[in-house]
């Protein structure tokens, strides 16, 4: 066995180890489920106030949508508020809040541009509200979300943030499609994060906070355009207890090119690398459990193995070229009968053949299960080979960029 | 330490997957070596019977005799092995198999052989020598041009021996067409060519009746039998 397979192996048993301690953690919880996912919304006694801080820069077309999403929610409307916060807009965005200036659930503020995590301390700054979230202007909540989700606060003192699931919001193109699958996968990956008190982000659509954790930990800091990942990462090493309302959704736009699909996913890729940096003694601290054992290692491990296999690929490449081009300058472009001779016995038969296939079915199952918690059918539809054909092309690419960033010390692009 | 037993359970889990993986390619694995195997046993027989053919059939017309048919039997084994090479790790198997199909292809190379002499047809063979280690530069090249060789002309029959493998009938035809150190060597027709040949240096060396045969008039009317299943078809090159 060469050195190549050896560690071919060892980062397919790391990718197959993740899946598995995942899929373990499904059957350790799986009876909660059905409850997790009741459609009865529940109902609140004593509802604290909250606050819903919208971040504007340049957002003339969308705000309004955003803040009627937010007015919109099924939740008492003397217990919650609108603060839209507009972060030095240069368009129209300032002249359209306006229109809420009487409204006496919506409170309007200008700042300085500085950045969408100023927009939110702002706002944070500015109400007494127990319970503090954020709304992106490109994404709109379910009614029923924000009872869902203070419920959760409600049930236990020791929650100090509460994530939703995100489902992508209309798609039309066929990357919007896939990633679609993937925001599912996520549903599910992230409800067993939760279980095993180790998610990693919370999200900015529509997390929401006790207003304590900022007394005691701080607000939302520069963090390499990735604060909500930042902001996870300090509350994990504090050891704040993070949940994830399954049936709280929050329909979100996604990027409709691969470029900008591109751009959104190298920031993730790169912020999650510099966080995991920044917070590099939590990785195997038996301080912090699962969250340094399991949630940070395998991320540094998809990264690893996506740079292995794209390097592995990209050699085999380099040797089938190099093959063609001296077959072509032996023989030429000679034209060669063709022959279709399908036999059974060419089909690959080696172990990682075998294991990638388990591989496979594990990461269908975590979709499927996904697609499930998020109410987006019920099983395997064609989208789930999509997903896999489209960012198998794809990934590796944001993937190696973000860590040829790290390594080269190359700053990302402003978060827009 | 229980927070960790749920990782050891995990990864005796992985573990088992991996050997349920192991097994499964293991298993796979040997059903092709046997496949192998039993091809290359039916080719043995076929071999044999049409031996055993050309023998009975001596005093018969040589449109007759014929053993075509072999020559994408052989070819598809030798596409299985070389397959098997490089996808199954039981190399030992693997040569085995190699240097039982090295006597196979000569006794193919010398039934043809045995044809051609008594029914005065024109033939094509090729013994191609090579080496699959470093110290044939060429030999990659060299098998470009055979394939596309075969490819084009499927009359001509390549005859491929890997000469590092430990095998007495490779050793044996090494040393009766003195096949040089520096490979590859090919022996056309009988002359032994060493060193990197193209396709035109190849077809050169040729019979012009067997690199463009003379469509027949008429086709034999009996075929020969020679198992259960395989029908000789009669030779292209015999009028």
């Amino acid at each position: 066995m060469t050195v190549g397979e050896i560690i071919t192996y060892a980062v397919i048993f790391l990718a197959v180890y993740v899946q598995v301690f995942l899929f373990v953690t499904y059957l350790e919880h799986r009876k909660k489920l059905p409850q997790l996912m009741s459609q009865d919304v529940p109902e609140i006694h004593n509802p604290p106030k909250v606050a819903i801080i919208v971040p504007c820069w340049n957002e003339e077309k969308t705000v309004h949508g955003t803040i009627a999403s937010i007015l919109a929610l099924d939740y008492p409307q003397d217990r919650l508020e609108v603060i839209a916060v507009d972060d030095g807009s240069t368009d129209t965005t300032w002249q359209e809040l306006q229109y809420y200036k009487d409204n006496p659930r919506v409170r309007i503020f200008q700042k300085e541009n500085g950045g969408k995590h100023t927009a939110i301390n702002f706002g944070i700054d500015n109400t007494d509200a127990e319970i503090i979230g954020g709304l992106d202007a490109d994404s709109f909540v379910a009614p029923d979300a924000l009872k869902r989700m203070v419920a959760m606060f409600q049930a236990d003192p020791a929650v100090m943030a509460v994530t939703p699931s995100l489902i992508v919001h209309n798609p039309k193109n066929l990357l919007q499609y896939a990633q679609r699958v993937e925001y599912n996968m996520s549903t599910y990956n992230k409800k067993m994060l939760s279980f095993l008190g180790a998610i990693h982000v919370t999200p900015g659509p529509f997390s929401l906070f006790r207003k304590s954790l900022f007394d005691q930990i701080g607000k939302f800091r520069k963090a390499h355009n990735t604060e909500d990942q930042e902001l996870a990462y300090r509350m994990q090493k504090n050891h704040m207890k993070i949940e994830h309302c399954v049936n709280a959704y929050v329909y979100t736009s996604s990027p409709n090119t691969v470029k900008k699909l591109y751009k959104q996913r190298l920031r993730w890729i790169y912020g999650f690398i510099q966080n995991t940096i920044d917070y590099r003694q939590l990785v195997f601290n038996r301080e912090y459990l699962n969250f340094s054992f399991f949630t940070l290692p395998s991320g540094i491990i998809s990264i690893i193995a996506v740079v292995f296999l794209s390097g592995t690929f990209l050699y085999d490449l380099i040797v089938f070229i190099i093959k063609k081009i001296t077959q072509y300058s032996t023989i030429g472009f000679t034209t060669t009968r063709f022959h279709f001779n399908f036999s059974l016995f060419y089909i690959n038969t080696q172990t990682v053949f075998f294991i990638t296939i388990i591989l496979y079915v594990l990461l269908i199952f975590s979709i499927v299960m996904g697609t499930r918690l998020n109410q987006q059918g019920k099983g395997f539809d064609w989208h789930i080979i999509l997903y896999i054909v489209v960012y198998s092309i794809i990934a590796p690419f944001w993937l190696l960029k973000a860590v040829w960033n790290t390594i080269t010390g190359r700053r990302q692009p402003a978060w827009r | 330490m229980k927070d960790f037993k749920k990782y050891f359970i995990v990864l005796l889990i992985t573990a088992g997957l991996f050997a349920v993986a192991w097994s499964a390619s293991e298993y796979f694995n040997d059903q092709k070596i046997a496949e192998i195997q039993k091809a290359q046993d039916q080719a043995t027989v076929d071999v044999m019977s049409s031996e055993t053919q050309f023998d009975l059939l001596e005093e018969q017309s040589c449109q007759d005799i014929g053993n075509n048919y072999l020559a994408q039997e052989i070819s598809d084994l030798a596409d299985k092995i070389s397959y098997a090479e490089q996808n199954i790790n039981d190399q030992t198997q693997i040569a085995l198999l190699k240097q039982q199909y090295s006597v196979l292809e000569v006794k193919d190379f010398l039934l043809n052989k045995q044809i051609s002499a008594r029914c005065k047809t024109p033939i094509a063979t090729i013994l191609y020598f090579y080496k699959t280690d470093n110290t044939c530069a060429d030999c990659t090249k060299q098998g470009y041009v055979l394939d596309a060789l075969r490819q084009n002309y499927p009359q001509i029959r390549v005859y491929s021996f890997d000469a590092g493998l430990d095998s007495s009938t490779i050793r044996a035809l090494l040393t009766i067409y003195k096949v040089p150190d520096n490979l590859p060597a090919l022996i056309i027709n009988g002359k032994t060519k060493s060193g990197f040949m193209s396709m035109d240096d190849i077809t050169k060396l040729l019979p012009k009746t067997v690199i463009n045969p003379v469509t027949p008039k008429a086709t034999t009317s009996t075929p020969a039998v020679t198992s259960k299943k395989q029908v000789i078809p009669t030779s292209q090159t015999s009028q």
